[in-house]
């Protein structure tokens, strides 16, 4: 691990900045030299070439961090948690199926890294604070004027989980219906109620606080 | 109140911009566990993964019921091969369903066709596997004596036992060809590997075994596809996901 493993569930939730180390997407694609696909970085990969493995890291982890520090809620367990999912990804790379979507598998890996560390640490994913009590939400709830990404944010932690999983994967990260479905173990008809239903509860949490979506 | 603007066209988008990090150390830590093992390996195909699955279903087959095997009647042995095959084809073809390439949320290359896991597939697969053996078994059988005849006679412990070792092998030898494939649902592949295996076991107790009985047949042969693919789900799973 990076340091110590920090996966000790009774530590309180840090507060999630995502301002402090974020970066726009067109910094990002400035400093990315890649002209490759994800499929086309991992063929090449498995040739042996540790640059390309550099590149899929700078290209996967924006994304596989992401969803992880909304699972997590806790910034140094997304960091543990994207390292272990790099090294199963090293590990099962000779298994990968030829031209077959990265982005699904490798949000699958990570998403089995995060509910095997759940079952380890024997809480359950919303994680007990050191009373045994549920945590409040990570992040305080925004001021009426506040950036809409940041009402989302706090909005996404306040439904429930299955949903804002579903629409993580289908409005932010992006993926296909079937592929979050794949991702998520479940069908293509479940995700959708999943998103429909978490989209009228953010709705409904946004209203609160005078936005609207 | 804040006053309320029109509400945005796509409210994701804002999330969307914003990349979120880790720390650099993370990628310096991986370095450090990685480093010397970036070897050329090969991914696997399709095809090198439907001749391996076809290879394991028709090794354990072999092995244990070679005796019998080459004894038994022609239309035996075509089974067993129109079986490793089909099996490996349906293990194969009939899991993933294809993703279109022109679907505009991805940008994909038009030459690549991508395929995803389905998971309805995998269960009904699945369902048809148990089921389907349980169905033919009972139609090949000649006569349903009594279950209490049926117990007399000693419920075919040796062909339980031959069948469950038969498909014991199928399956390592299936889980060793199919590990670290599915990070999605393993324990269900784990189950449908594992009844496949108990497939070959019927199989394999079937050439040896000169019963024609029915509860014979469905319960001595056929137990072992629920029971492995009941082991396949519990054992199998936690090597076919990384």
């Amino acid at each position: 691990m990076t340091s110590a493993p920090s996966s000790n569930p009774s530590q309180e939730p840090e507060e999630v900045q995502p301002t402090e180390l974020s970066e726009t997407r067109c910094q990002h694609e400035e400093r990315s030299d890649i002209g490759l696909s994800l499929e086309e970085l991992m063929a090449r990969y498995l040739e042996g070439q540790e640059t390309a493995f550099e590149m899929l890291y700078r290209q996967l982890t924006p994304r596989l961090f992401g969803y992880l520090l909304r699972l997590t809620r806790h910034r140094e367990r997304a960091e543990d948690l994207v390292q272990i999912t790099f090294a199963k990804i090293h590990r099962a790379r000779a298994s990968y199926l030829l031209d077959a979507p990265v982005l699904p598998w490798a949000l699958a890996i990570a998403r089995r890294s995060f509910l095997d560390e759940c079952r380890r640490a024997k809480v359950r994913p919303e994680d007990l604070s050191r009373d045994g009590e549920l945590p409040e939400p990570g992040a305080r709830a925004p001021e009426r004027d506040a950036d809409l990404a940041e009402a989302l944010e706090f909005a996404l932690q306040r439904i429930p989980a299955q949903y804002a999983e579903a629409i993580q994967l289908t409005k932010i990260t992006e993926l296909s219906i079937a592929e979050a479905a794949t991702v998520l173990n479940s069908t293509k008809a479940a995700v959708k109620l999943r998103v429909h239903r978490g989209y009228a509860l953010l709705r409904k949490e946004l209203e609160d606080y005078g936005r609207h979506i | 109140m804040a006053a309320t603007s029109d509400p945005p066209s796509d409210p994701f988008a804002s999330l969307r911009e914003r990349i979120e990090q880790p720390s650099p150390k993370v990628f310096h830590a991986l370095q450090q566990e990685l480093h010397g093992q970036f070897q050329t390996v090969h991914g696997t195909t399709r095809k090198k993964r439907f001749a391996l699955t076809a290879l394991s279903i028709l090794v354990a087959l072999l092995l244990t019921s070679l005796g019998s095997f080459l004894r038994a009647p022609k239309s035996l042995l075509l089974a067993g091969c129109a079986l490793s095959l089909g099996a490996s084809a349906l293990l194969i073809a009939g899991l993933p369903q294809p993703v279109l390439p022109n679907d505009s949320r991805k940008k994909v290359s038009p030459k690549i066709h991508l395929d995803i896991t389905s998971l309805p597939r995998k269960r009904m697969l699945l369902m048809l596997t148990l089921m389907g053996t349980l169905v033919t078994l009972a139609l090949t059988a000649h006569h349903f004596a009594s279950m209490g005849e049926f117990l007399e006679t000693g419920a075919g412990l040796p062909c339980i036992a031959h069948a469950l070792v038969a498909g014991a092998l199928a399956l390592c030898g299936l889980t060793i060809v199919w590990r670290n494939s599915d990070p999605f649902s393993p324990r269900l592949t784990g189950a449908l590997l594992g009844a496949f295996a108990g497939v070959v076991g019927v199989l394999s107790v079937g050439f040896s075994c000169p019963h024609t009985e029915g509860f014979h047949l469905v319960i001595s042969h056929g137990i072992g596809v629920f029971i492995l693919a009941y082991l396949g789900s519990r054992f199998s799973a936690r090597a076919l996901s990384p």
